[in-house]
């Protein structure tokens, strides 16, 4: 049987207790939405009538600071999802307002709806007050065009559901809290914990694991899985009308929304189901749910005692002090959580074997790293195991490819450029594993190894089993030229690292723009194309990384060139020169032709490790996602066309 | 009637109750007696479906107190310290009042309101301890529910007011069906009004009795018998509730008796 309390009148009963709430929201909703566009409008018509033009169109001005992709105000959204769920549910953390909500004839799960609601509807009508001024601006700056009526619409509806998510997330922290210090603390933990234990993760694995391809970082899209405020704030800022004006429109899709509501619905069910199972009693102490007590503490307390463990190894590397840290800060951060836990000092002690259990695993884990017991960085599968083996380095810049699909795919990840380029016959890049895989035997985690002259290179293996596995390894310089020197003779193998060069006349026809940029060239140098004449314009970056490569009597040139170090630091460079030319698109074909014709001449070396190394950059569609190929005075086919093209264009 | 059967409820490690079995009928003033921690908010809280018992149950009118609306419509919860709305006044808790219990009967508790001398305008923040007592009955009589539970309600309030709130219960009695229950360390406080007691201890009802019947029954008995085979013939007889004994020797007994 359902109460005989009307649910309409009691959310307005609720409503009118909460009107506080929504004039601070109304307050700040009108400030951020219709006022601030008020004021861009304002400052864009000052500026007309002062200097007779403006940057944007009175159209581009308000759909600039409306509509979708505003972080900030989607930070704002969600801090006002967060507070809402606070104020509202504050009585669960209250003996006496407990007695009273709990009291009335009303089930759980109306009571619970009846404040989400009332809440949630603070939020709108000051959300939706802040969005139809907005509109109305819009309308007396004549600025409003159907197209941003329409996304400031769908990012009311946007908004909403990032308030409703924020406010479930908030509402399973205080559900599972039983005051107003853990349910913070909570809130910390649902907005940041899963962020730090990625990021001490990536610590640790850049630390010990030094042969790991990529951050997980590198993909940081990543981290909108690791709290929904997360990923309210990355589906909130990646769509908007100021990316179209860019040219890059990406509207949030329904599926973005679907997404949104099904993490809500998920949150909100769960904070329910907490709700029906709490303990009224629970109001004031630290948790409102016992049984989570030592796992809390637990979770707390190995990761504390990794980064300890961690901050040991960089100070002092050495195992005795790591385990003394792992166990100080360990017991440091159970003396706290128990402290939170009781509020009583007599106490902090109590539980020692969570504490121990705590130290074990964190030890375990930070040990298991440290010596690698997986033996990650020295695994080396036989080559039976093997179907297929990949190797790209930095110098390798192509990062527009076929993708698996047979679409055009642009990426900077080393993992995806690899999967690009495996051979089959992987008998070298087998060697040049070995090889990585002996370095890293011998020198560990040592930096002895940067005194070595080595290269970093990236190294797949595909397995027959189809595992892929990829590595980093730093390998002897003088073997990875002579085996790539050897690869790159075949031409199937090479054809890969410079995709663009084996597009299709389709696929070519989507090159937007070819420019080159010949560092180190004036227009006299080539005319000539006199290697001798091209002037030195390497960096102080360039020469500190080809002093690692340089023998002796480089060694020596580079030093004269370092006496022109000022005292701050930097260096003179005389002469310094850069030649651009913009390739006609009607010569693509004639480019690429030119220059697969010298990529058959020259070795890997010559393209790659040359003094006067330049670059031919191909961009793609209207993006500026763009593919850079070296060249230099080696590709005679190449530079012969760049200098036909330069004095056609100098006339 | 409100029939409470074998309720146990556990803070911790800590009974609240233990075992709490009473029948508490229609149309009476119901006192619950005990002292400080016996479990007499922690009953009143369960009886108002604000606590769940870990064992037992709380039957209002043969309904399930625990999230049944059936039953806590008929209740209506006075704590030992009320609940109102930051800056509410008399006015606000009562239009919040008429919302959530549907029986409540406004115009009667402006005339109340005036009848106690309290300000509606004023807000409730600022009224003393016993005003704000004096509100909360108000309200709790006002909501016109079957069931009244007060818990340490005349703590705070004047003797007058004291006599006056009496009256109300006394008035509502004869007029509807009402059956006010009143927690209270203190027998003197409410032996004048109740017509059956309830005796709270650590946890455990250990009598629910007409009042007067109690009084009748009830006798502290003092004795010598230096003879124990004597004395055990004698409990025999008597129903004991509580024995004490002083001396050296088994010279000096004494007993209480039901």
């Amino acid at each position: 049987m359902t109460s005989k309390i009307s649910f309409s009148k009691l959310v307005r009963g609720e409503m009118r207790q909460m009107n506080w709430l929504t004039a601070v929201q109304m307050v700040v909703f009108v400030l951020f939405l219709p006022f601030r566009a008020m004021m861009s409008m304002a400052i864009r018509q000052n500026e007309l009538m002062r200097e007779g033009k403006t940057a944007y169109s009175a159209v581009e001005q308000f759909g600039r600071h409306v509509g979708l992709g505003h972080a900030e105000n989607t930070g704002l959204i969600l801090v006002c999802g967060a507070v809402c769920a606070l104020t509202t549910f504050a009585y669960l953390h209250s003996q006496v307002k407990q007695d009273f909500y709990h009291s009335l004839s009303l089930k759980r799960e109306e009571l619970f709806c009846v404040k989400y609601l009332s809440s949630a509807l603070t939020f709108v009508v000051a959300y939706l007050t802040g969005q139809v001024l907005t509109v109305l601006v819009g309308l007396f700056y004549q600025a409003l065009t159907g197209q941003i009526a329409s996304e400031i619409a769908l990012a009311s509806v946007q908004g909403i559901l990032f308030y409703l998510c924020s406010y479930s997330t908030t509402l399973v922290a205080m559900m599972l809290a039983g005051n107003f210090l853990t349910t913070f603390l909570a809130i910390g933990a649902f907005g940041a914990y899963m962020p730090m234990l990625m990021l001490l993760r990536e610590s640790l694995e850049s630390v010990f694991l030094n042969t790991k391809v990529e951050s997980i970082f590198s993909h940081s899209s990543q981290l909108r899985f690791t709290s929904p405020w997360a990923w309210c704030l990355y589906s909130g800022s990646r769509a908007g009308i100021t990316s179209r004006i860019t040219g890059a429109e990406k509207l949030p899709t329904a599926g973005d929304l679907c997404q949104i509501i099904a993490i809500t619905a998920g949150l909100t069910l769960a904070a329910l189901a907490l709700y029906r199972t709490r303990k009224t009693e629970a109001a004031g102490s630290a948790l409102a749910f016992p049984v989570l007590e030592p796992v809390i503490k637990v979770m707390v307390t190995v990761p504390v005692s990794l980064v300890a463990g961690l901050i040991a190894y960089e100070l002092t590397q050495a195992v005795f002090f790591e385990i003394m840290f792992i166990l100080l800060f360990g017991a440091l951060a159970c003396v706290i959580i128990e402290f939170i836990y009781r509020m009583d000092i007599c106490q902090v002690f109590a539980h020692k074997w969570q504490f121990a259990v705590s130290i074990v695993i964190g030890c375990a884990i930070f040990f298991t790293y440290r010596f690698d017991l997986p033996g990650f960085n020295t695994y080396l599968p036989t080559q039976d195991e093997i179907a297929a083996m990949s190797v790209s380095t930095p110098d390798f810049s192509s990062y527009i490819a076929y993708g698996d699909n047979g679409e055009i795919v642009y990426s900077t990840s080393y993992r995806e450029r690899l999967d690009q380029v495996e051979w089959e016959a992987f008998d070298r890049i087998y060697e040049l594993a070995g090889d990585g895989v002996e370095n890293v035997k011998e020198y560990g985690l040592s930096d002895a190894i940067y005194d070595q002259n080595v290269n970093g290179v990236y190294i797949k293996y595909h397995l027959k089993s189809g595992k892929e596995v990829y590595r980093y390894y730093q390998i002897n310089r003088e073997l990875y030229c002579e085996v790539m020197n050897e690869l790159f003779q075949e031409e199937d193998f090479r054809e890969p690292y410079f995709p663009t060069c084996t597009w299709d006349e389709e696929t070519l026809n989507r090159i937007s723009g070819i420019w080159v940029y010949l560092y180190g060239y004036s227009e006299e140098t080539l005319l000539e194309t006199n290697k001798d004449t091209v002037n030195d314009v390497r960096t102080e970056e360039d020469l500190g990384a080809e002093s690692e490569f340089t023998d002796e009597s480089e060694e020596e040139e580079l030093s004269d060139t370092t006496e022109d170090m000022d005292e701050e630091g930097w260096y003179y460079v005389e002469s310094y020169s850069v030649l651009d030319i913009t390739v006609p698109l009607s010569r693509t074909s004639e480019l690429l032709d030119a220059y697969r014709e010298d990529l058959k001449e020259v070795s890997f070396e010559d393209i790659y490790y040359s003094d006067d190394n330049s670059y031919i950059y191909f961009y793609l569609d209207s993006t500026y996602q763009s593919d850079d190929y070296p060249v230099n005075a080696k590709f005679t086919h190449t530079m012969a066309l760049l200098r036909e093209i330069y004095q056609e264009q100098r006339g | 009637m409100i029939q409470i059967k074998k309720v146990a409820k556990r803070f911790g490690e800590i009974a609240a109750l233990n075992g709490v079995d009473a029948t508490i009928g229609e149309n009476c003033i119901f006192g619950l007696v005990g002292t400080n921690g016996a479990g007499k908010s922690t009953l009143l809280r369960v009886i108002a479906g604000v606590l769940k018992a870990d064992e037992g149950q709380v039957k209002i009118d043969e309904f399930p107190v625990w999230e049944n609306v059936q039953a806590k419509e008929k209740v209506y919860f006075i704590p030992d310290t009320a609940m109102f709305f930051p800056n509410a006044t008399a006015d606000v808790m009562r239009d919040y009042y008429q919302i959530v219990y549907p029986k409540f009967d406004a115009a009667r508790f402006d005339d109340l309101l005036g009848k106690f001398e309290l300000d509606a305008k004023r807000k409730l923040s600022t009224f003393s301890k016993g005003m704000k007592k004096q509100v909360s009955v108000l309200l709790g009589i006002c909501a016109n529910t079957q069931y009244l539970l007060c818990d340490e309600t005349f703590d705070g309030l004047d003797p007058v007011m004291r006599q006056t709130v009496k009256s109300l219960f006394a008035s509502e009695i004869l007029s509807r069906k009402f059956t006010p229950v009143i927690a209270s360390h203190s027998l003197r406080e409410i032996e004048d009004i109740c017509d059956y007691v309830g005796l709270l201890h650590r946890g455990g009802i250990l009598f629910a009795k007409d009042l007067d019947e109690m009084k009748l029954g009830i006798h502290k008995i003092q004795y010598v018998i230096p003879d124990a085979a004597d004395e055990e013939a004698l409990l025999g007889e008597l129903t004991v509730l509580q024995k004490e004994k002083r001396g050296v020797a088994a010279h000096d007994c004494s007993a209480w008796k039901l």
